[in-house]
């Protein structure tokens, strides 16, 4: 299906069950809400124009989560971007005890962010956000792994991340 | 990361965005760009960018030189020169890549400085160029005795950083090898702690490399020790031998396929559903081969209905999900309510995610109990479903929403034995 045939209802509901989903991805990727707005509106009006044949719905939210994620990783490989950092000022605030854990996971490259945000946001596998990020399966592990060492001081406390690293590895 | 979780539900997207986004379904029927920049706008934004890109610069540059940080050991001094930024680099999908961990000799040939005192495990990366094997690159992790951990990764021409240095960092000589270190800092969190990175790349030969390490600030010392450390072995070492990896490309397959070529796939044809349930038709069928993966997916779809087929061996990995009908605290969701991951043991979430039935043991009581529908924004209610049943050997996974449970029984009964 390609919306250009749709009528605007159809989009707007397609939009409505997606737009946070891919918002939150791409907020997590580039870390700035002005970013993530544009990677956003970019992913919608590529499937607006040029969207494949969605098969069923996973399979829908799937390329637009892929989609939304190499948009992100573009947005951040262009000249301006390259030599400005993230700005946390502008994510949307978060409540004190959050704050300490985004700020790490903020400073971690944009690779294992993606990984770390379709791992413990998304709730996908390893081998779906292999699938997804078109990564083998070690990689998106090596990147966990690493992405885990990083957050160390602030994650040494969670079990719940123990328990994960004991499934990943 | 219930944290962050939290605070990710909490996000929307502002109202604005959303009337922007699907004024495009109007709009671009009209022919106006809707929030697109024009070539005009695009040009003046750029000139603009420079200007200020000259008067930032004027603050900027002054801080960029590179903050020495000169280390006792081994005579020689790493300069650590100050992380402007991260880089989006990331491994991108490469079309026909295979790998191979290595073995202990592979190791010693790859990291001859490393392998008397650390504890290494390494994947080599391989393209498939035209039926022959080239190198692509090696990931590596090297364990001290005291249980610091650094990556290196070793790649033909340049490794890959994740940091961006400015062009005025400061070199540093090992051994007469140039090597461009950095450190990026996180900003402390409420209990004055923070992590710090290391980071350094040189060339061997003709070989990049590309070595990290990370932890908290207050082991900074013993960080940039065994960074260095790290750092200098593989220096004195040498340059990896690659010629040992001898890698055949092994059957790599990723193709889309319809749906007779799907009845008609050798492997796993046969247990695709005689035909489709009532209104279903047919979407897409793919065959992959990989290492990780000999797999036929086919999809069917009816509005926002799916069914999602899976077909592929049974692997060892595997067999820790098959379980049997009278363990159903294993498999039957009624006793989990939503959100599951409250309410199900860790050490049952696997099975409950995804349990194997045994063919020859499945009922369609098992079957409704793995049935549950949710409320989801947007979305068409529907008994939705997800388990595995295993036919000797041959794993079917099926992902089923909006079919009842009947159904799916009815279709599984039908796929025979081989």
């Amino acid at each position: 299906m390609t919306f250009k045939s749709c009528r605007p209802e159809e989009f707007e509901a397609f939009v409505s069950r997606h737009e946070n989903r891919l918002y939150r991805t791409a907020l997590a990727v580039t870390g700035n809400a002005a970013d993530a707005e544009n990677v956003v509106q970019e992913a919608f009006w590529r499937a607006y124009e040029k969207a494949p044949t969605f098969n069923f719905p996973a399979h829908e939210k799937a390329w637009l989560l892929r989609v939304t994620i190499n948009l992100s990783r573009s947005c951040l490989r262009s000249f301006w971007r390259k030599r400005t950092e993230p700005l946390l000022d502008t994510y949307p605030a978060a409540e004190p005890e959050q704050h300490e854990l985004l700020e790490q996971i903020m400073a971690l490259p944009p690779q294992y962010r993606a990984v770390i945000h379709l791992f413990y946001y998304e709730g996908y596998a390893v081998k779906d956000i292999a699938e997804l990020t078109g990564q083998k399966e070690a990689t998106v592990r090596s990147h966990l792994t690493r992405a885990r060492q990083k957050l160390k001081v602030v994650l040494t406390e969670e079990e719940e991340f123990k328990e994960a690293e004991h499934e990943i590895v | 990361m219930k944290s962050y979780k939290a605070y990710m539900n909490k996000i929307s997207v502002p109202d604005g965005l959303h009337r922007k986004i699907v004024a495009y379904a109007g709009g671009a029927a009209q022919q106006t760009t809707v929030s697109r920049c024009s070539a005009a706008v695009r040009r003046y934004a750029a000139i603009c960018a420079c200007f200020v890109l000259v008067g930032m610069s004027i603050f900027t540059v002054p801080k960029l030189w590179p903050q020495s940080m000169p280390l006792p050991e081994n005579n020689s001094a790493l300069i650590f020169n100050q992380a402007q930024g991260q880089s989006a680099a990331a491994d991108a999908a490469v079309a026909g890549l295979f790998w191979q961990e290595l073995n202990a000799d592979e190791l010693e040939a790859v990291f001859p400085g490393l392998t008397g005192t650390h504890h290494l495990t390494a994947t080599a990366n391989f393209k498939n160029e035209k039926n022959s094997a080239a190198f692509y690159n090696i990931d590596a992790f090297a364990r001290s005795a005291a249980g610091l951990k650094t990556y290196i990764k070793i790649a033909p021409g340049v490794a890959e950083t994740d940091y961006l240095l400015g062009n005025a960092s400061q070199p540093s000589d090992i051994l007469g090898t140039t090597v461009t270190a950095g450190v990026f800092e996180i900003k402390s969190n409420n209990r004055g702690l923070r992590d710090v990175i290391y980071f350094a790349n040189f060339r061997l030969s003709d070989l990049g490399y590309y070595v990290e390490i990370s932890g908290p600030e207050t082991e900074k010392e013993a960080l940039q020790e065994e960074f260095t450390t790290v750092i200098t072995q593989l220096i004195k070492g040498g340059a990896a031998d690659i010629s040992v990896f001898h890698p055949v490309v092994p059957k790599l397959r990723h193709d889309l396929l319809d749906l007779l070529e799907a009845r008609a796939d050798t492997d796993f044809g046969a247990y695709l559903p005689a035909q489709a349930p009532g209104g279903f038709v047919f979407g897409e069928a793919l065959r992959i081969i990989n290492q990780e993966q000999d797999t036929l997916i086919v999809f069917w779809r009816k509005g926002m209905n799916y069914i999602d087929w899976r077909v592929s061996r049974l692997e060892e990995k595997d067999k820790t999900r098959i379980i049997s009908s009278a363990d159903r605290l294993n498999y039957d969701l009624s006793f989990y309510p939503i959100p599951r991951a409250d309410y199900v043991p860790d050490d049952l979430r696997k099975m409950v995610d995804n349990p194997i039935f045994r063919s020859e043991e499945l009922t369609l009581d098992m079957v409704k109990a793995r049935t549950y529908e949710v409320d989801d924004a947007g979305d068409e209610p529907g008994p939705r479903m997800r388990f595995s049943v295993l036919y000797d050997d041959i794993l079917i996974e099926v992902d089923v929403k909006g079919l009842s449970p009947e159904a799916v029984y009815q279709a599984l009964q039908e796929i025979k034995h081989q």
